[in-house]
């Protein structure tokens, strides 16, 4: 096991290399001067040559991103050209929003994407399993930006149930923090219910036709406890997976979420930056981005070892 | 009144599988019984409905899956019980082992669970009760070093290991009766008679009863009480083991011998093959099923419902129109019954 964990952070940390090389390089090869985009038209070529100096982009590239690299890990992403806040604290300001938003609605849609599968799994072309994978494809044919205003229309406007927007942090309260989180969170979390539901019950039904399905039933066992028990585990490599990937995407993507509820986000930092045109925040934002996506991911790899005990065997061969 | 019922009576069951072409009728009409503490071989090649029975029995079938008839187990149709009902009786009444333990094995499950479950959840007592029953069990159907066994993954153990923990499973809830569905198909010859010894050791010294499947003939001559012959979802022949291994009676009974090497036959002879293959189990032929491939067919053995069972002497019974007679045995008019169609 040891030696299987130590393989995947090597490729991952292979890879968080290579994508921030990836980010580093979108400065130089994004068409025109930035300088000049970013000064505008009427700068003086004296100007445009200090700023060019100071972002590095005369030098070529693989020493951009040596000096990069060489200040990232010392913590140093630069100072925004917009804000002149440092880009780490800018960062490390958002990331727990968007963090737990991200957390919370994958919570939530394990939770419930699980027993939808495994009800519908159960009995194929029962009520139950058509419902469920109606609900699933209408989920899945919903875009944020529907699903969003309609829960705030319906449970913040109608019923009362949640504030509209705005944000409390965890340090201020758990549940002042949970009653202003969730109704976002269940909005990331609609899609990736149904896809998440749609995955364990295509792999829940292969799994059914094992052997060692009939098996256990012939143990007498109950149908609740060869479903969770028996079927689940060798069932869930895909939606462990999608997980992992749904979770690296979510830090990214909550973005229109955010904007619907005014959430302090990365996302919201991102697109702001964009709009401003501030690249060194967006650098910044977008390598963290890509490293907690690559080290869920190597977490995903090192779970499968726990999820299947052959995994580890063969790493260690 | 005397006589106790039998362990397993089932009577007159037909399971189908609904397809677009129309119902499969895997198992057609069959009637079984199994005496408490009596081993009965089933034998039949592949898609003869052998395997679809157990799994009747078992209540293993796939959704689209249809029943009729009975199939009393101590006096309980495991066909009319309810889910809840019929679960109680898996484990302490009736187990079975499997043809794959490969596959039959949860492979990210610990062997200690699967050996566990069925007793906590049958017996009622504690997972470490459970656990040390399970030692015990491991030791008694030959695993060495049976508590570390109880830690491992399917994986770690070979293939004889693996289907004598199967044993060991099916053996948790001390059932009354065992279903062992072709045991040792997918083992290395060597390793097969270990098994069968195995399961001639365990069921005297438990009392249990025993099914034993085989697509092999040989296989169960030794071990078994009574035989039962299957062929496209009917029961062509039954009786003594001995008695249907030395007389068989139904043409394919003794084709299928015939077809059979054994130490006996000369090496110069050819063996010999059963011509065609198993009829369309969505459109068997009216009367015999057999026929179509039969050297002694006649017009009567197409007649609908030809293929009856007839009693014959000491409880062999067949369904042959033109039963084999076999140099020294009793002359076929002697023993067929006066209703018996001639030709």
């Amino acid at each position: 096991m040891l030696v299987f964990t130590a393989k995947r952070v090597v490729r991952a940390l292979l890879v968080i290399l290579f994508a921030t090389f990836l980010v580093v390089a979108l400065l130089s090869i994004a068409p025109g001067s930035l300088a000049v985009t970013l000064l505008g038209e009427e700068a003086t070529p004296d100007a445009v040559a200090d700023l060019e100096a100071r972002l590095g982009l005369d030098e070529p590239l693989w020493a951009q991103y040596v000096g990069w690299l060489g200040d990232a890990v010392t913590g140093d992403f630069g100072t925004s050209l917009r804000t002149r806040q440092d880009v780490l604290d800018a960062v490390l300001e958002r990331l727990p929003v968007t963090l737990e938003l991200a957390l919370l609605a994958l919570v939530i849609a394990l939770l419930v994407s699980v027993p939808m599968a495994l009800a519908a799994a159960s009995r194929p072309n029962s009520l139950i399993d058509r419902v469920s994978t109606f609900l699933a494809s209408v989920g899945l044919a919903l875009p944020a930006f529907v699903v969003a205003p309609v829960l705030v229309y319906f449970l913040s406007l109608k019923a009362g149930l949640f504030p509209v927007s705005g944000w409390e942090r965890i340090g201020d309260g758990l549940g002042d923090n949970l009653h202003h989180a969730l109704l976002p969170a269940i909005g990331v979390a609609i899609p990736e219910i149904a896809a998440f539901q749609r995955l364990l019950r295509t792999d829940l039904d292969s799994t059914l036709h094992e052997d060692f399905i009939s098996a256990a039933q012939a143990r007498g066992l109950s149908r609740h406890y060869v479903l969770w028990r028996h079927a689940l585990r060798p069932s869930s490599f895909s939606l462990i997976t999608l997980a992992g990937i749904s979770f690296g995407r979510l830090i990214g993507g909550t973005v229109i979420v955010e904007a619907v509820f005014s959430l302090p986000g990365l996302g919201s930092l991102i697109a702001g930056s964009i709009s401003a045109r501030d690249v060194i925040t967006v650098q910044g934002a977008v390598a963290f981005i890509v490293i907690a996506y690559v080290v869920l991911n190597t977490l995903v790899d090192i779970g499968y070892g726990f999820l299947d005990p052959r995994v580890r065997r063969e790493a260690v061969r | 009144m005397t006589s106790t019922p039998p362990l397993l009576q089932i009577a007159d069951l037909r399971t189908w599988i609904a397809t677009d072409a129309g119902p499969v009728r895997a198992v057609d009409g069959v009637s079984l019984e199994v005496a408490a503490g009596e081993a009965v071989g089933l034998v039949g090649e592949s898609g003869s409905g052998k395997s679809m029975l157990a799994r009747t029995v078992m209540g293993l079938l796939p959704d689209r899956a249809g029943t009729s008839g009975s199939v009393l187990l101590d006096g309980v149709d495991m066909l009319a019980a309810s889910e809840k009902a019929r679960q109680a009786m898996l484990g302490p009444k009736v187990a079975m082992v499997f043809q794959d333990a490969g596959r039959a094995l949860n492979p990210v499950v610990r062997i200690g669970r699967q050996i566990t479950e069925g007793m906590v959840r049958h017996l009622g007592i504690s997972r470490s009760e459970a656990r040390e029953r399970a030692v015990g069990l491991l030791t008694e159907v030959g695993v060495p070093d049976p508590r570390r066994r109880l830690s491992n993954y399917p994986f770690q153990l070979s293939g004889g290991m693996r289907q004598r923990i199967m044993i060991a499973i099916a053996l948790a809830c001390e059932p009354d009766l065992l279903i062992a569905d072709e045991p040792t198909t997918a083992l290395d010859v060597t390793v097969q008679r270990q098994i069968l010894d195995l399961l001639d050791r365990v069921r005297t010294t438990r009392g249990m009863g025993l099914v034993l499947i085989s697509h092999d003939l040989g296989l169960v001559a030794g071990r078994t009480d009574r035989v039962a012959v299957m062929y496209s979802g009917r029961m062509v022949e039954e009786g003594p083991t001995d008695a249907v291994f030395d007389t068989p009676r139904h043409r394919y009974t003794e084709a299928l011998l015939a077809s059979t090497p054994s130490l006996d036959t000369p090496r110069t002879r050819r063996m010999r093959v059963i011509e065609g293959s198993l009829p369309d189990p969505r459109k068997p032929p009216a009367g015999c099923r057999f026929a179509p491939r039969c050297t002694a067919r006649t017009d009567a053995c197409e007649v609908p419902g030809a293929d009856h069972l007839r009693d014959g002497v000491l409880a062999h019974r067949h369904a042959c129109v033109h039963p084999a007679v076999l140099s020294g045995a009793t002359p076929l008019a002697a023993v067929a019954p006066a209703d018996e169609p001639r030709s």
